[in-house]
């Protein structure tokens, strides 16, 4: 079982260190002179100093053979140096770290309340009977159809605007002001949930009715279980795989959609670095967003496999 | 398994699909008919329609702050919106199948290099490579079509890898291959018109996927380039003044939600009308 | 003591639903189950066997519709009863084993914790007493080192100690009945004859009667006290064994006794000793077929030295049981499989050796039949294209014209109309399905043909006419053949030689009707000792002798 581990840690591993490569080599790849591109931005701004363009260069350590900019930028994530960002001119591993713990937190919440809620609504919907299957089917339909943002703003207009009960947005250190800290929570978790319940719901319905159909579902029937005991021993047991995987998978759209509600909300996790960093051209800042992102992903999939052990005893072996 | 004709199927969808598909179809046709339908041109700016209400003579769905015409601009955002998504469909399953049919026949190396490739896509979440991609090539049509296509080709691939592994069993491609079938051959002709169903579903979730991706992207205001309409764009402009104009949150917002809505319940529906076995009875 | 019947079945009538309706099942059927008795349900496919089965405790999917009275020990009708009753019946009163043993178990959970949920479905025992009675039940049902079992999952075990586990968990609380929905037929038959006389040995010791359904007259033949016969939901005929196989009643059973194949009743073919001379069409030389399993894992080794001759004309059968290799070597002799190391020759051209295009006219004259016959159609593809599909890949250009004309005529020649050319393969039956297989594999002359396993997925009236058609094909156009097959029966009547095969290696070959008669190696004798025969009274006689052959070879059986 330490061998699976292992090798999935591995494997993790290796995935980074190509994403890492291929982000080192679009910099390289974009047309025309990345520096300048960097520099102009948006709306290309007047006329660009030689003298910053070379600074630029310099800094990008572009006008260094490849390899060895290739080799320093790997040696400096080794020792978590994610560069400097352009406009603000601090490192950016400082700048991450200080805004990631906000988006965790959403990320870890939203996870949590939308993977109960989700299995809830599927199991049930599953062993519901038409009319059950077809009113969950129709919300998560529209759970997922619904962009995140469109939720938050709307949510905004109604809880904030027209009903006035809660907050349109903002952020106060838990510390601080736990209560308001908590409430100011509400409407991002919120936001984002409904999405994430409705695909986990989806999934985990049409595992349970696959697993439904399975023959040791029968054999639990016919040596004298109840239905209760049939289901949940025989049928959800078995079909936490599935839903574990696509849990996996779905980190990466809720760390995208963080991003988005973090906007709309004013929260401040890593989309204001990130949003902020696109509209400047703020390249490293970019870079370390998406290295960091990236990382988390595979963390949290190698933490999936790692379940997988124990909820599939035949993964162990392979 | 049965091949039924296309009349069949169609008939054999539920009352839900049937309305998806014909709201569907319905955007379709009013997106490519945009030019002829739109009472104005959607960036031309009206001082005296500005902040016109819904049902106004002039602006029929009413106009943004600056007079534009949202009736227009909700039609032109289609346009915009459909035909990237279907572009980025289209390229995505196009990759994505052969990535995965090749992966699933090959096996051995191929197959799992294919594969690998696939997981690394992954691992990105679409939104932050796509925000990656316009910081390096700007925004604009060429590269989110370009990244939506990179972001939704593992699905594909893991669907007709999945397929393809299982297929590629199957005791007629071997015979084919025993009767001097090129490798070609087998792939396209044996196996690949036995995985299309899952692959068609996909393809119509990837443009509600591709929807809302882009949309997301436009609110953000790193899409589609502006004055270009958008739907995301008037989503995030009807945003600042939803105090007092709600509408025109409410109405880009209702018109994102019902196409996207509209083509998942299609997709939904067209996966329980190709599957030969449709869960009708409880656990 | 009562002695109602154990069971008693009314007027039960079985359907699903399907296609917008509903479809009958099982239309009407009575009978009934006494003390201590073995009663064999018999149907082919469509019989409605198993959903009378399903039907007597309630385990048919939700949608399926069931009426009639199914009354148990004279005292409670189980039709009308609740679910909460139903649920104290089922592996209390009445066990259940299942046909497919790998599916039929929860694959996560080791098999202690199945077998103890199962024990402690109706008892209230503390863990460690039922720990105890799961490896008294495992000793009952002869599972070798019943302590290690516990803690190993399903996927662990092998088929039949699969089987017996499933059995373990169903007479656990020691019922009355025991229902076996088609218990030995995923299972070798060597494997078969063991669980046949477990479950023997318990309707004896625990005193249960058992109903068993199934399909197979050899089976029934070796168990069975009382015997009924169903076909397409209806009841055709009951009888007491020896009766029923002695004098069958009705047009259907005769039918179905007839096309039982006998071992040791038909002689084999003589082969045509001129044609042995000629150069063989199929020569194996010290074929090794060795597949690596990965990185910590002892690869295996599917085919072990084997040398093999077909000559022309000639029908050798390649015989051996699940796990035997002989499937991969039927790959290796059309060049689908490259072996590992050792020669192979078509037509006297080294595969190995020559150039591709060398290769591919040499495997021009070989053709091959595969064993599924819902696999071995493209389903797009419609049955005249289907036919000619090996044409379409040969080196000589056809005209669209002149390939229709070829699909028809290689329809008749399998006895299918031809106008089904422009039929599709979810039209046709299993075993028109078959005939569509054989001519294509006829559609290049071939001068060598491999069979693999034609006839095993067909019922046994279809098998008959299959294999009769084989016979004249092979009589007619004379190619070589090597005929793959698990059952002897079907050997016997096809090939002139066989040769038998255990764990990739080659243990006895020789004139068909020789080998069978009088084996030499102990694996062949225990083969033909275990194939059941359809008749009651050879059978008790076999029986002796197959525990004593089986017992020799009892140790790799794990």
């Amino acid at each position: 079982m330490f061998g699976y581990i292992a090798k999935r840690i591995v494997t993790g591993v290796g995935i980074l260190l190509v994403i890492v490569t291929i982000v080192f080599i679009a910099i390289q790849t974009v047309p025309g002179d990345p520096a300048l591109v960097l520099l102009a931005g948006n709306g290309g701004a007047g006329q660009v100093s030689p003298e910053a363009l070379d600074a630029l260069r310099a800094r990008l350590g572009l006008d260094r053979p490849v390899l060895e900019q290739y080799l320093s930028y790997m040696g400096g994530l080794l020792t978590g140096d994610l560069g400097t960002s352009f406009q603000l001119q601090r490192p950016v591993t400082e700048l991450i770290l200080g805004r990631l713990p906000n988006t965790l937190e959403l990320v870890a919440i939203v996870a949590v309340i939308a993977t109960a809620l989700g299995v809830f609504i599927g199991a049930s919907a599953a062993r519901g009977g038409r009319a059950a299957n077809t009113i969950m089917s129709l919300f998560t339909a529209l759970g997922i159809s619904a962009p995140v943002y469109v939720i938050g703003t709307v949510l905004v207009y109604v809880a904030a605007v027209s009903l006035r009960i809660l907050p349109a947005g903002g952020f106060v250190q838990f510390d601080q002001d736990p209560g308001r800290h908590i409430q100011l929570l509400i409407l991002p978790t919120l936001a984002i949930a409904v999405g994430l319940t409705s695909v986990i719901a989806r999934t985990t319905r049409s595992a349970v009715l696959e697993t439904a159909d399975q023959d040791w579902v029968r054999t639990a029937t016919a040596i004298g279980l109840s239905r209760g005991q049939v289901f949940r021993g025989s049928v959800l047991r078995n079909s936490l795989t599935p839903v574990a995987t696509v849990v996996g998978l779905e980190i990466g759209t809720l760390l995208g959609a963080t991003v988005l509600v973090e906007r709309v909300f004013s929260w401040p996790g890593l989309s204001t670095l990130l949003i902020d960093g696109v509209s400047t051209r703020d390249y490293p800042v970019i870079q370390g967003v998406v290295i960091v992102t990236a990382g988390l992903f595979v963390a949290i999939n190698i933490l999936v496999d790692v379940l997988y052990t124990v909820l599939d005893p035949r993964a162990r072996l392979s | 398994m049965k091949t039924r004709s296309l009349v069949s199927v169609v008939r054999s969808l539920s009352p839900v699909t049937l309305v998806a598909l014909v709201v569907t179809v319905a955007i379709i046709l009013l997106a490519i008919a945009a030019p002829l339908v739109a009472p104005f041109d959607p960036v031309v700016l009206d001082a005296a329609g500005r902040f016109a209400p819904v049902g106004d003579p002039n602006h029929l769905l009413g106009a943004d702050q600056y007079g534009r015409d949202t009736l227009s601009r909700l039609l032109y955002g289609a346009r915009v919106e459909l035909l990237t998504a279907a572009s980025a469909s289209v390229l995505s399953m196009a990759v994505g199948t052969v990535i995965g049919l090749v992966a699933g026949y090959y096996q051995r190396f191929v197959g799992a290099v294919l594969m690998r490739f696939i997981d690394v896509v992954l691992a990105l979440p679409a939104l932050i490579l796509a925000l990656f991609a316009v910081t390096l090539y700007g925004p604009g049509e060429a590269t989110l079509i370009i990244v939506m296509g990179l972001v939704f080709t593992p699905a594909f691939a893991r669907i007709a890898y999945g397929q393809t592994l299982t297929v590629a069993q199957a005791e007629y491609v071997e015979s084919a291959r025993l009767f001097g079938a090129s490798d070609l051959a087998i792939l396209f002709r044996e196996i690949l018109p036995n995985i299309l169903a899952p692959l068609v579903v996909q393809f119509t979730l990837t443009v509600a996927s591709a929807i809302l991706l882009e949309s997301g992207l436009s609110y953000l205001g790193l899409g589609i380039v502006p004055p270009a309409p958008s739907w995301g764009a008037m989503v995030a402009d009807g945003q600042r003044y939803m105090a007092t104009e709600p509408q025109l949150l409410l109405l880009p917002a209702l018109a994102v939600v019902i196409s996207i809505l509209a083509v998942a319940l299609l997709a939904d529906g067209l996966r329980t009308a190709l599957n030969p076995r449709s869960h009708r009875r409880s656990a | 003591m009562n002695d109602k019947p154990v069971l008693e079945v009314k007027n039960l009538h079985v359907s699903f639903s399907g296609g917008g309706g509903y479809n009958a099942a099982v239309r009407g059927i009575d009978f009934s189950v006494g003390r201590r008795e073995i009663v064999a349900l018999v149907g082919e496919s469509g019989s409605g066997k198993s959903a009378t089965a399903m039907s007597l405790l309630g385990l048919l999917p939700d949608s399926a519709r069931r009426e009639g009275s199914i009354v148990l020990r004279g005292t409670v009708d189980l039709a009308r009863m609740s679910d909460a009753g139903l649920q104290r019946v089922r592996g209390q009163e009445v066990g259940t084993v299942f046909q497919e043993p790998m599916t039929a178990l929860n694959p996560v959970y080791t098999v202690g914790t199945q077998l103890m949920t199962a024990i402690r479905a109706h008892k209230r025992l503390s863990a460690s007493d039922a720990k105890a009675r799961a490896i008294e039940l495992l000793e009952l049902v002869r599972v070798p080192e019943p302590a290690e079992r516990l803690r190993q999952y399903p996927h662990q075990l092998s088929g039949g100690q699969r089987q017996r586990v499933m059995i373990a968990m169903a007479i656990c609380s020691e019922p009355d009945l025991l229902i076996a929905d088609e218990p030995t037929t995923a299972l070798d038959v060597t494997v078969q004859a063991g669980i046949l006389d477990l479950l023997r040995e318990l309707r004896d010791t625990l005193g249960m009667s058992i109903l068993i359904i199934t399909h197979d007259m050899g089976v029934v033949a070796d168990i069975a006290d009382t015997v009924i016969v169903m076909k397409d939901g209806e009841f055709i005929e009951q009888a007491p064994v020896r009766q029923l196989f002695a004098e069958p009643q009705k047009d259907y059973t005769k039918l179905l006794l007839s096309a039982v194949p006998r071992l040791g009743e038909s002689g084999s073919p003589v082969p045509n000793q001129r044609e042995l001379d000629e150069t063989p069409n199929l020569v194996l030389d010290r074929v090794n077929m060795v597949f690596s399993r990965g990185f910590r894992r002892p690869p295996l080794r599917a085919v072990d030295g084997v040398d093999l001759t077909v000559s022309p004309s000639e029908v050798v059968g390649l015989v051996g049981e699940s796990g035997s290799g002989k499937s991969t070597i039927g790959r290796i002799a059309v060049g689908l499989m490259t072996p590992t190391t050792g020669t192979v020759a078509v037509g006297g051209v080294e595969l190995g050796g020559v150039s591709k295009r060398q290769r591919r006219a040499a495997l021009g004259g070989v053709s091959m039949i595969f064993q599924d016959p819902a696999s071995s159609l493209n389903p797009r593809i419609s049955i005249g294209d289907a036919v000619t599909a090996p044409l379409r890949f040969a080196s000589e250009r056809y005209s669209a014209a002149e390939l229709r004309d070829r699909a028809c005529e290689l329809l008749e020649q399998v006895r299918l109309p031809a106008d089904w050319v422009s039929r599709y393969p979810h039209q046709l039956s299993g075993g028109q399905r078959q005939r569509v297989g054989i001519a294509r594999a006829i559609a290049n002359k071939p001068s060598l043909l491999v069979a693999d396993e034609p006839t095993s997925a067909l019922d046994v009236s279809v098998q008959r006419s299959v294999l009769e058609l084989l016979q004249e094909l092979q009589s007619d156009l004379g190619f070589a053949c090597l005929f793959i097959t698990h059952d002897l029966s079907v050997v016997e009547q096809m090939a002139h030689r066989t040769v038998v095969l255990r764990r990739g290696r080659i243990v006895e070959s020789g004139l068909t009707d020789q080998l069978l008669a009088n084996p030499t190696d102990p694996y062949t004798a225990a083969l033909v000792a275990a194939a059941p025969v359809p008749d009651p009274d050879i059978q008790a006689l076999r029986r002796s002798i197959r525990r004593e052959k089986l017992s020799l070879i009892a140790n790799e059986e794990s």
